[in-house]
């Protein structure tokens, strides 16, 4: 939907466009650039940079029997104020090559600028093939940049898509897919909805490609918040899905259906040099004396994920294929695919039906009905053990077996069957055993202190992350970090006899007792104590506030608190607050504070039902929190009888 | 032709042999260096054992070798080499993580110098297995990180809990010395012996040529620097320490002057240049220098410094001299003599150096140093006749006055008596001030030289630099809440603060722009639009200008967000939206007082409710207070300060009508000794509750011993903020 502010902007936008009279449809140096660089300024407070005309070509080319992709753009960006620079990057690696990056000023007069060309430095990889070309651009405030550019992908199939928002506003953009005869492409739209986008197709009567025409006008700047959805979810863009092709000994299949993509990622897998018996000895010890199977199997399944460390080399076909067993195991360190490779074959030679599996996490939006490199980015290993499919994640450190990490869950999964393959779906887990619970029961009320005895159990996906946390701390700090994670920094809060259950077991809670020694908790006024029950008050100011993007939390949690404190002789309730119930589609929020048996018992619960809330939501989510914020300004009262 | 193909095959064959002979001066170089750290008379190379006491560490050092090697190739050629190696036992996952990847030079350059001494860096790493395997680590397998920095990086595979790493990192650099005055020194090194882990065995070596210049001495309990003579004839001084426990935190706490400390460095010199070391405080060419003592201090400077007078020749100069006093003209001229080697360079540089108009060109060398300020400041009290005393101090962070070893250790400050009042004159650093001792000098042992009124040092004597009073570093703050209705979404604030003395800098560095600061200064000496001094012509000073304009846009919403980020980090209650920032005196020149104000809304969550009473946190309304936990209350170092200060604090809380205060005898406070003290005083009238604090800090050093008395007003001022009122309905 467009305010009266943007469709005046877009019908003044218009008027210049057709004042234009340049072959190429482009912005001209008779246009009032200063005028339009203005409008967009205000409307773009935050923005230095727009992108006022796009032009994108990619063209399929059969050459020496291959299917290339030549890619040509011609971008307009205008300065929208002083002192401000841009990178225009390419990203190229193996599999592509950037052949021209030049740079003109609005007069047509070619800039010279000459693009630095450096390794891609992502802290993801430890090591990865892509490197990026860029020119560094400096337009003045109303001055015109035009940075035509050239990319030749040298094998079609690892062309996967098209993306048609920037981080700059974009005016208008065209994107042109030109297939010729013989080659068939087919597109998958995705997030067309909110934005302004037309598609037309036409046929070259000379040469009798097909024109596939993508048409963008407006585009708001991509939203760069923390905790988004992967962006694939709300960024407009088309997977282009590249057939086949006629090449010159017929007729060649790239991906047709999902088969052929499983039947390329099979020649991978059959190319890699597994050698198993160097970890069958460090097998046999590590089961030595476990009859049990599900024991096998976890001892397995930890052992990697705590020996073998995550570094990612993407280095050319290393990208798709994994690392054999034997170097993963004896480097100590491999990317998701070796690690998956190497429990796989540990698994086999303990006697277990282990497969490689190929997955996309949920920051990817797509399932295997695509048949497109661009649909998944993970490995795991999935275990068929009696008659059940358990997906085993060694990156996931501290995973419990049986549990999946919330970033898979719900998600399709490509096993490998040997030639064939198996689709499946990763079941979805619930809140309820995902959080920490606190419980200090049989509290007193001490010279305004609260004094007795403390436990916290951390269970689920936050019990791996505060096993995470302990195991790579120097080990001279732990005990320290857990009365942090216990008490933060606060001086009022003492904590003694700290105690904690085994940090290595990730199949049981994390439980630490500790007593509790909690200054200024408790106030006295004449006859009266007054009481703030919740020491933690989380979620209290959880708010939402100018977001565009939808919210995503890690995983589902839930917080079960339990307090009980022993009301003081010759002391009576007299306020308790009114308790919080509530419930709606994403979060079950539950507070009370009852008088029992000369005690107050207070329980809080909070339970996230879904990981994403939508911007549509945001209202419900302030008004539940800011709900749930008034009752933790809220004090107990005890009076003197 | 034939000849031609003869000269092709002779440089054929030159370049065979001269690449070969590379290769075998590179293979000579490995072995050399290697030899260095793993050679034959390593011995080290079978440490594993952990003393008992470590056994939980994340990991331990076994041994650790630092090496700095000077060496000269000719007259004005040398070698400047350093490497380390350690021997590292990792213990858990932690260490593991840190020692998983290396990141060093790429390797061989293939760059040869003519004689024997590369330019070059070489690292080799191994891993000790638990049952005894060696494996060593391809370095070749690195990969390249960008960014013009000519490094690579390795991940080191195989490492598990309970591997020994042994690794070792050299490299060497070429340097010249600038013609027959040269003078070139290592880089000094003042550092404690502790690490980031617990080590074993350490050693520290220095190799020098026998005609260099080498200092080196140890402090508070450090071990002893031995020397020997190396194989090649060269002094080798080193140290060797054992047992040494790791890195503390410890607030307040000056490491290199209570912890084992080290320092050394060597210096080359051209031969013809020997005046020089007198300058730089070295001690005999080929002898180990330890320091000097305080006549040796005092006579080396009476015999080498001279004041040169410095003419008043600028008209405006000449006559504020005939204007004003001898007090006010030191004043003037030493805050214009700052502008013009400081300020007037803030604007350009800050185009520079964001990157926002590099075409700009100045006549600049660097801020003067401490030295070059009493260099200047002192040739104009020659100039006005007037005696004074230039001062030779070393920071209190860095060193006291007895273990002065060398030259970077000490700063200058003069001290000028007129009419029997004294006048410091500390550095031309953008903050410091016309008779004001920058806090890290104050209170700290000098030597101070008389200076007579033809520039000549007379005598020499120890003195003791004075320590500001608390009142004169104060802040004080003016805070005004509007808690009228209580049921508000948001209530409304305003902070006023003042802030003079030593306090200062940190808001003039924190919070203010350059233009804040030094437009005035512009203003009063140049009198001139931005980029007034800008010597270039006039399209790149009107580009400079419109450039520097929209940067301070920038730096104006920068400032906002500065500020907001500052109050979050001040206060301990949330705050809904920071309105604004004003700026009214930015504490500089004729007005000394830093004076700003903010307005903000404080959340609603500030109230807690209670039945139809309402329950107030107010004394969270003073600034968030140092908290000193359990594991801090028993302390045996000294305690270290930035300075004496004070906090003054003035809140009235507007209450609604028709509710009665009580608790106002929790916010009645006073706790006072002889470290300093917390008092707070609060009364309550008209629906509106007054309070006032004051905390004070009474020096800037404390004895160990007094630290339970500090923690007694420390305490009491936290527990000033967890204090509440209650609002009764009347």
């Amino acid at each position: 939907m467009y305010s009266n502010n943007s469709m005046f902007l877009g019908l003044l936008i218009c008027c210049f466009l057709l004042s234009w009279t340049s072959l190429n449809g482009q912005f001209s140096k008779d246009m009032d650039l200063e005028e339009l660089s203005s409008s967009l300024a205000q409307k773009y407070e935050e923005e230095s940079i727009a992108l006022v005309h796009a032009d994108i070509e990619y063209e399929f080319k059969v050459e020496e029997d291959e299917l290339l992709v030549k890619e040509k753009v011609v971008n307009q960006y205008l300065g929208l104020k002083e002192n401000v620079s841009f990178n225009y990057v390419k990203f190229y690696d193996e599999k592509s090559e950037i052949n021209s990056i030049l740079v003109r000023n609005g007069s047509g007069k070619k800039l010279k600028l000459f693009p630095t060309d450096r390794k891609y430095e992502n802290g993801d990889y430890f090591h990865t093939d892509s490197r990026v070309k860029y020119v560094t651009v400096s337009p003045g405030k109303g001055e015109l940049r035009e940075i035509g550019s050239e990319k030749t992908t040298i094998d079609a199939k690892y062309f996967t898509k098209s993306i048609f928002q920037e981080p700059i506003p974009v005016v208008e953009m065209t994107v042109r897919f030109v297939i010729p005869k013989g080659v068939v492409v087919a597109f998958e739209e995705y997030n067309f909805d909110d934005f302004d986008i037309r598609k037309s197709e036409t046929l070259d009567v000379k040469s009798g490609s097909k024109i596939v025409t993508y048409r963008v006008q407006e585009l708001d700047p991509l939203p760069d918040e923390r905790n988004s959805p992967g962006p694939f979810h709300f960024i407009p863009h088309v997977l282009v899905l590249p057939k086949s092709y006629l090449g010159d000994s017929g007729k060649k299949t790239i991906f047709q259906e999902t088969k052929d993509m499983y039947a390329w990622y099979r020649t991978l897998v059959k190319s890699m040099d597994n050698n198993n018996k160097e970890l069958a000895s460090t097998v046999t010890n590590l089961l030595d004396g476990i009859t049990d199977e599900e024991a096998k199997i976890k001892k397995l399944y930890y052992w990697v994920q705590d020996n073998i460390r995550y570094i990612a080399f993407e280095d050319g076909i290393a990208g798709f294929k994994p690392d054999d067993c034997q170097n993963v195991f004896n480097k100590k360190f491999g990317d998701c695919k070796g690690m998956a490779n190497l429990l796989k074959e540990m698994l086999i030679l303990a006697g277990f039906d282990a497969r490689l599996t190929w997955i996309g996490t949920n920051h990817l939006p797509y399932d295997y009905s695509t048949p497109s490199l661009a649909v998944d980015n993970h490995m795991i290993c999935t275990l068929i053990w009696k008659d059940k499919k358990y997906y085993l994640d060694p990156t996931e450190k501290y995973n419990s077996f049986g549990y999946s990490a919330a970033r898979i869950q719900g998600k399709e999964a490509m096993i490998e069957d040997g030639e064939d393959f198996i689709l499946a779906q990763v079941p979805v887990f619930q809140s309820e055993g995902n959080g920490e619970g606190l419980n200090w029961e049989g509290l007193r009320i001490e010279d305004e202190k609260l004094i007795g005895s403390g436990k916290v159990v951390y269970s689920g996906e936050r019990l791996a992350e505060v096993l995470y946390g302990f195991n790579n701390m120097d080990a001279s700090k732990r005990e320290e970090a857990v009365e942090r994670l216990v008490k933060g920094r606060d001086k009022n809060f003492v904590v003694t006899d700290l105690e904690y259950s085994d940090p290595n077991n990730r199949d049981e809670d994390f439980v630490v007792n500790y007593n509790v020694d909690l200054k200024n908790m408790v106030t006295s006024f004449d006859n009266s104590l007054f009481l703030d029950i919740d020491y933690y008050k989380e979620f209290g100011q959880s708010k939402f506030e100018d977001r565009k993007t939808d919210y995503v939390f890690s995983y589902k949690f839930n917080i079960n608190n339990k307090l009980s404190i022993k009301i003081p002789d010759g002391f009576s309730v007299e306020e308790l607050p009114e308790g919080l119930d509530i419930e709606n589609e994403f979060v079950k929020v539950k507070a009370n504070i009852l008088e029992e048996k000369g005690f107050l018992k207070y329980e809080k619960y909070i339970s996230l039902k879904k990981r994403k809330i939508s911007t549509d939501e945001f209202e419900l989510w302030n008004l539940t929190f800011s709900k749930l914020g008034e009752f933790y300004q809220k004090q107990v009262v005890l009076s003197k009888k | 032709m034939k000849k031609g193909w003869m000269l092709l095959s002779v440089f054929c064959v030159c370049l065979f042999v001269a690449n070969s002979s590379n290769a075998q001066k590179e293979d000579d170089f490995v072995k050399e260096i290697r030899g260095l750290f793993w050679g034959p008379s390593d011995e080290h190379s079978e440490d594993v054992a952990v003393p008992e006491k470590w056994k939980d560490e994340s990991a331990v050092i076994l041994y650790q070798k630092i090496l700095y090697r000077f060496t000269r190739l000719k007259s004005y050629k040398f070698v400047e080499g350093e490497g380390i190696r350690r021997r590292i036992k990792l213990q858990d996952q932690s260490a593991i993580d840190e020692y998983s990847e290396f990141t060093v030079d790429n390797p061989f350059q293939s760059k040869m110098s003519k004689s024997r001494k590369w330019m070059s860096s070489i690292a080799e790493v191994k891993i000790i297995k638990q049952n005894g395997d060696v494996k060593e680590v391809d370095m070749s397998q690195g990969v390249s990180v960008d960014g013009g920095t000519n490094k690579q990086k390795v991940a080191i595979p195989g490492l598990e809990p309970g591997d020994i790493l042994d690794f070792f990192y050299y490299t060497g650099n070429e340097r010249t010395m600038h013609g027959k005055h040269g003078v070139e020194s290592s880089s000094p090194v003042i550092s404690t012996l502790s690490a980031n882990y617990p080590i074993v065995e350490q050693l520290l070596q220095f190799e020098v040529d026998e005609k260099n210049f080498f200092s080196g001495n140890s402090y508070n309990g450090a071990p002893n620097f031995k020397s020997k003579t190396g194989t090649d004839g060269q002094r080798i001084y080193y140290l060797i320490d054992k047992n040494r426990e790791k890195d503390e935190e410890i607030r307040w706490y000056y490491e290199r002057i209570e912890s084992p400390t080290v320092k050394y460095q060597a210096t080359v010199m051209a031969k013809e240049n020997r005046s020089d070391k007198n300058y730089n405080f070295l001690g005999q060419p080929g002898l180990q220098h330890e320091g000097f003592n305080t006549n040796e201090y005092i006579s080396l400077v009476k015999d080498n410094w001279k004041f040169t007078p410095m003419s008043i020749s600028d008209k405006e100069d000449k006559r504020a001299y005939k204007e004003l006093n001898n007090r006010d003209f030191l004043e003037y001229i030493y805050n214009k003599t700052r502008f013009a080697k400081v300020g007037k360079f803030l604007e350009p540089l800050s185009l520079v150096q964001n990157d926002i108009y590099t075409q700009i060109y100045m006549s600049f060398y660097g801020f003067p140093t401490s030295k070059s300020t009493v260099s200047v400041m002192g040739g104009y009290l020659v100039e006005m006749d007037i005696p004074f005393e230039f001062i030779l101090v070393p920071p209190r962070n860095v060193s006291t006055l007895d273990n002065i070893l060398l030259i970077e250790e000490v700063e200058y400050l003069i001290r000028a008596e007129i009419e029997g009042e004294s006048y410091y004159l500390p550095s031309f650093y953008t903050f410091n001030e016309f008779n004001r001792i920058p806090d890290y000098l104050e209170g700290a042992e000098a030597l101070s030289f008389m200076v007579d009124t033809k520039g000549e040092v007379r005598s020499g004597k120890k003195v003791t630099l004075p320590i500001s009073s608390h009142r004169k570093n104060n802040t004080e703050r003016t805070i005004r809440v509007d808690l009228s209705d209580l049921n508000s979404d948001g209530f409304s604030t305003s902070r006023n603060t003042k802030v003079v003395g030593l306090s200062k800098e940190y808001y003039q560095n924190s919070l203010l722009t350059i233009n804040d600061h030094n437009s005035i200064e512009r203003k009063k000496y140049v009198n001139g639009p931005y980029l007034a001094n800008l010597n270039q012509n006039q399209k790149i000073v009107k580009n400079a200008v419109k450039k520097y304009e929209e940067f301070l846009d920038q730096q104006k919403s920068d400032q906002l967000a500065r500020a907001e980020e500052i109050l979050r980090d001040e206060v301990s209650y949330d705050i809904k939206k920071f309105e604004n920032l004003e700026i009214s005196s930015v504490g500089r020149l004729d007005n000394k007082i830093l004076a700003f104000e903010e307005n903000y809304t404080i959340d609603p969550s500030f109230i807690r409710k209670a039945g139809k009473n309402y329950l107030i946190p107010v004394g969270q309304l003073i600034d968030d207070q140092v908290a000193i936990q359990e594991e801090e209350k028993s302390r045996t170092k000294n305690i270290y300060m930035p300075f004496a200060r004070s906090f003054t604090c003035d809140i009235e809380v507007k209450l609604p009508e028709g509710f009665q205060v009580d608790g106002l005898e929790k916010l009645n406070k006073s706790v006072e000794n002889v470290t300093g003290g917390f008092k707070a005083k609060t009364t309550f009238e008209n629906s509106i509750l007054k309070i006032r604090t004051e905390k004070w800090y009474e020096h800037n050093y404390e004895e160990s011993e007094k630290w339970p008395d500090m923690i007694e007003f420390l305490d009491a001022a936290f527990q000033f903020t967890q204090e509440k009122i209650l609002l009764k309905q009347e």
